[in-house]
């Protein structure tokens, strides 16, 4: 795990190196004399030799410095931290969704195999995988704004109620504060609000648990353990839920870490469609105003948080599988 | 072998392609999947004549005519500037198709060689082919496109190698995994000892019988690089205007597409169809070519 860490700060240092803008440049301002480029150069250490600044640079994201954006002239770190709590409410609740949806979908489709409802589940699935995800948040969007009227298009709540029903911020996921504070109003819009962009991150990643579901369920179901429990009679519910089902789960829960990182990329797009002032959206803008600083700090934390919830993942595994523990 | 004579070699070729249309045909969604790639080749490359406003997708303004709803003359109606959408679409087709091709191709041309070399040769060369590609794997998808884009700059160009860097370690897995396999066989065991060098080998035996789950995922990741390269033009790392990409389409109506619906409805029908038709393509070819289920 640390080899790849590494092999990331390699990339990501590699990439600040061929970077057209020059830090130095940024630093000294606007107009600077030569000299002032020199003076600047030697502070950012960028007259050191390239392995050199690789040490600083590992330094620095260590420490958390990543440098100040070009957009919004603040840390980025902080930047990043003041956002990260809404994304992370939007990816977590995505995930929830499509799990929860996802899962008894595939079993579903699994039990009743080559009937109706599996069909229509697989082809449910098909196209949850091509959807374009920006595509689908603008159609849902479309939906909602022309047709029902009810959820609205963007932010993450009501002006008028955060003005009227303040939120008092204690975790930063609006959900849960407004819970905790038992601020009605405000976890009304916060739910009505966060519906559609979770829906339309979901929509991928269900189709994907489910299909990963169903084709795991179907390999469990023609093992030996399976037909020799039916053969004693046991009943095919206990069989199907307490035996299948946990085996089943098993490399679907490897697949929700993939799915992780995956919607980690999916908030770009997303949050930039529903305007949800998240990490995603700030990417997007960076992106926009070329606030390349910003772009570097994003993608390290998105990667370490990747390979974080990768390594979650691969202890929960060792967790519920009881072999992958004896065999060490 | 007295049968093997002068006929019997076509014989057995036609035999053998005859078996491989009765797989196909036997396989609706495969099928399905090769309409729709093969009617998306051919939108592509006769572009100019089945559109009816070539120009709009170049750089045409027909402002009098902007934002009508699709009708009898613009089928998909017009955006903001009177462009036609079904003509802007119809090219769209070629950029994606081309971006698509492209990055599949360079992930190969990257992917393939590293991953047999590591699988056939292992020890510390396999170590280290597959930290870096652990590194690369580390990134959520879109993510080091972005960072590649940002730090390159924005054009079809950079979209395209973007990806292609992001996606090349999954064919070093592949093909690492498959050489793993074969490279135990019997018939590499027999090459080997009568003294058969080592990249005759690669290119006679290991090669051939490798490759097949790597055809049928790149066909499967033809689609996806063409809503990947789709994702990071909406985003802006990609086709600047006025040409006529799906994403940027998609982008560039983001300002109206509330009151008028059609700006923004078929480039996203289009990448939609694209990628059902190459995952059902690559689904299918698995069918086929894996012994197991046929």
């Amino acid at each position: 795990m640390t080899l790849v860490l590494l092999m990331v700060s390699i990339i990501t240092f590699l990439l600040t190196t061929i970077a057209p803008s020059d830090p130095a440049a940024q630093w000294a301002g606007t107009r600077p004399t030569p000299e002032q480029l020199e003076t600047a150069r030697k502070e950012l250490g960028l007259d050191k030799p390239v392995y050199l600044r690789y040490l600083l640079y590992i330094k620095n994201t260590a420490r958390g410095e990543f440098g100040t954006s070009i957009r919004t002239r603040q840390p980025i770190i902080r930047d990043l931290l003041g956002y990260f709590p809404a994304t992370f409410e939007l990816v977590t609740l995505s995930i929830l969704i499509s799990m929860v949806v996802g899962i008894p979908l595939g079993i579903f489709s699994a039990v009743r195999r080559e009937s109706v409802p599996d069909h229509l589940g697989r082809l449910f699935s098909l196209c949850g995988v091509g959807v374009p995800s920006f595509w689908l948040g603008m159609m849902l969007q479309l939906f909602a704004y022309s047709m029902l009227k009810t959820f609205p298009i963007q932010g993450r709540i009501a002006s008028e109620v955060s003005f009227s029903h303040p939120v008092a911020i204690k975790t930063g996921l609006f959900l849960l504060d407004t819970l905790i504070q038992g601020n009605w109003a405000a976890f009304k819009s916060a739910i009505i609000h966060i519906i559609l962009p979770a829906a339309t991150m979901s929509f991928a990643c269900l189709a994907f648990v489910s299909r990963m579901a169903r084709s795991s369920m179907i390999e469990v179901m023609r093992e030996d353990y399976i037909r020799t429990s039916k053969a004693f009679g046991v009943s095919e519910q206990l069989i199907r839920y307490k035996y299948a089902l946990k085996n089943a789960l098993v490399p679907t829960v490897t697949v929700v870490g993939l799915a992780y990182g995956s919607l980690l990329g999916g908030s770009i797009l997303v949050e930039s469609i529903f305007d949800w002032p998240g990490i995603g959206r700030y990417v997007w803008l960076s992106i926009l105003y070329n606030d390349f600083p910003a772009i570097m700090g994003v993608t390290i934390i998105f990667a370490a948080m990747y390979l974080l919830i990768n390594l979650i993942v691969d202890l929960i595994y060792a967790f519920i599988d009881p072999r992958v523990r004896y065999s060490r | 072998m007295i049968l093997l004579k002068e006929g019997t070699r076509d014989v057995r070729g036609r035999a053998l392609v005859s078996y491989y249309l009765f797989l196909i045909r036997r396989n609706k969604l495969l099928m399905l999947g090769m309409a729709i790639v093969g009617m998306l080749l051919i939108v592509a490359a006769f572009a100019p004549w089945i559109a009816p406003f070539p120009g709009d997708a170049t750089g045409d303004m027909n402002v009098l005519v902007k934002l009508t709803p699709p009708g009898p003359e613009y089928y998909f109606g017009t955006d903001n500037i009177g462009r036609d959408i079904f003509s802007r679409v119809v090219f769209g087709t070629r950029k994606s198709l081309l971006v698509g091709i492209g990055i599949v191709l360079i992930a190969l041309f990257i992917g393939v060689p590293l991953g047999l070399v590591a699988g056939y040769f292992g020890g510390k060369l396999d170590e280290l082919i597959m930290r870096i590609s652990d590194g690369f794997l580390a990134f959520p998808p879109l993510l080091l496109p972005i960072a590649i884009g940002g730090a390159l700059g924005t054009s079809m160009k950079v979209n395209m190698v973007a990806i292609a860097l992001a996606w090349w370690p999954w064919y070093v897995r592949l093909l690492r995994a498959q050489v793993l396999i074969t490279r135990e066989q019997l018939y590499v065991t027999a090459a080997k000892s009568i003294g058969v060098k080592d990249h005759t080998i690669i290119v006679r035996h290991i090669i051939s019988n490798s490759i097949s789950p790597v055809i049928v995922q790149a066909s499967l990741d033809l689609g996806y690089a063409i809503l990947a390269s789709a994702s990071l033009s909406f985003i802006g790392i990609g086709a600047k205007p006025p040409v006529a990409e799906w994403g940027l389409m998609i982008n560039e109506a983001r300002a109206y597409f509330l009151d008028f619906w059609w700006t923004t409805t078929f480039p996203g029908i289009a990448i939609f169809v694209s990628v059902i038709g190459f995952n059902l393509l690559g689904d299918g070819l698995r069918d086929i070519l894996d012994p197991k289920v046929r």
